[in-house]
């Protein structure tokens, strides 16, 4: 249905009708853009917002987020040793205002919690801050001179022989 | 983050008005009130409903402005447990505007707070892509060519003709929706539109290293 009564624009200039015709087809192919299941998942994220935070994982394959029926992976992009699992654990469980959280080898389980309105951008946050301390600390641990781990590790200089 | 399907779509040669695209999905203004009365109360096909009729234009939007497709599905799905949130603690939507505008407005705001998150955490995310673009082929969408020139051009639009363009032309909204949910007056809105899309026209017809390729 079609609310506007408005017309677009004058049409003064068949150049005008054919770009709108192009901006149409690029607004066709972002609106197919998404799998048969985006509605779904967007459902899901509605029907289980008042239930549950989303929730955050990361072990030695990489990271998961998981919201209601939907999940997403983030698969660990390097190869990295328990100092960077506990490094990278303990990000998300900093990062996150939590409801739940479990801490093994360098593996972590944290539920957001829902009355600080955690939002899944805020746990997508906390998962990519984990994966940027994997990161950090593989290329520490590779010696990588270019690279400033300072800044990434200091925080965990005082706890972690790395 | 997530993995996603790419997907074709016929394409329309003919000006038409954005607002026809929603017309199969849309519940209808006279129905939409009673619609979002019952998803309020936690009605669930009523949401389902409101995710078919809306959640692609919003997709179009804040992917067309992010330029990722999985931050674009994030944005989405924060959006709707925000109004979720919102309609049914009673908070945030007031019956007497449009709820169309309101989800939008949300969206308008949910793309700004990721884009200023890239800007602060930019140093950090260049380095990881990096390391993305290292270990795994590379997962950029393959742009059709026909408008591959449209959207070099739209990143090169300035913040204000885009968003305009974005709304009306990626979101499907009405000039009023729009004036409703800008604050502006209906004719400014016309105006700002008329001046985006000869802008947007001038930078696509404006040959660049990049785009010289695209042209015929």
């Amino acid at each position: 249905m079609n609310h506007d009564s408005t017309p677009i624009n004058d049409h003064e200039d068949p150049r005008d009708a054919e770009l709108e015709s192009l901006l149409a087809e690029n607004a066709e192919l972002f609106a197919g853009e998404p799998d048969a299941g985006f509605e779904d998942r967007v459902f899901s994220a509605v029907s289980h917002a008042e239930e549950t935070g989303p929730i955050a994982s990361i072990d030695h394959e990489g990271a998961t987020l998981t919201s209601g029926s939907s999940r997403w992976r983030l698969p660990a992009v390097i190869g990295t040793g328990a100092a960077g699992l506990i490094a990278a654990a303990l990000v998300l469980m900093a990062s996150l205002p939590q409801s739940g959280s479990t801490h093994t080898d360098g593996a972590a389980v944290v539920q957001a919690d829902t009355s600080m309105n955690t939002s899944i951008a805020d746990v997508t946050d906390a998962v990519i801050e984990a994966e940027l301390t994997l990161l950090e600390v593989d290329l520490f641990l590779a010696g990588d001179s270019e690279f400033d781990a300072g800044a990434g590790l200091s925080i965990f200089n005082d706890e972690w022989s790395l | 983050m997530h993995p996603v399907t790419e997907t074709t779509s016929s394409s329309s040669k003919q000006a038409r008005d954005p607002g026809e695209a929603r017309d199969a999905r849309d519940p209808g203004e006279h129905v939409l009130p009673a619609v979002v009365r019952a998803a309020a109360a936690g009605d669930q096909d009523a949401w389902r409903t409101l995710v078919k009729a809306y959640s692609r234009r919003l997709y179009a939007m804040a992917r067309s402005r992010l330029g990722s497709r999985a931050e674009a599905e994030e944005v989405v799905q924060d959006v709707f447990m925000a109004a979720s949130r919102m309609l049914t603690q009673d908070s945030g939507y007031d019956e007497r505007g449009s709820f169309e505008a309101w989800l939008f407005r949300i969206t308008m705001n949910r793309v700004r707070d990721v884009i200023r998150q890239r800007k602060t955490r930019a140093k950090h995310r260049e380095t990881i892509e990096d390391s993305y673009r290292t270990s795994t082929s590379s997962q950029k969408a393959p742009v059709a060519t026909s408008v591959a020139p449209l959207r070099e051009a739209l990143e090169q639009l300035g913040g204000d003709d885009r968003e305009i363009i974005e709304l009306r032309h990626h979101g499907g909204m009405s000039f009023p929706q729009i004036a409703e949910l800008t604050g502006s007056p209906l004719g400014t809105v016309l105006a700002r539109h008329h001046r985006a899309l000869k802008k947007l026209r001038t930078l696509i017809e404006t040959p660049t290293p990049s785009n010289e390729k695209h042209q015929p």
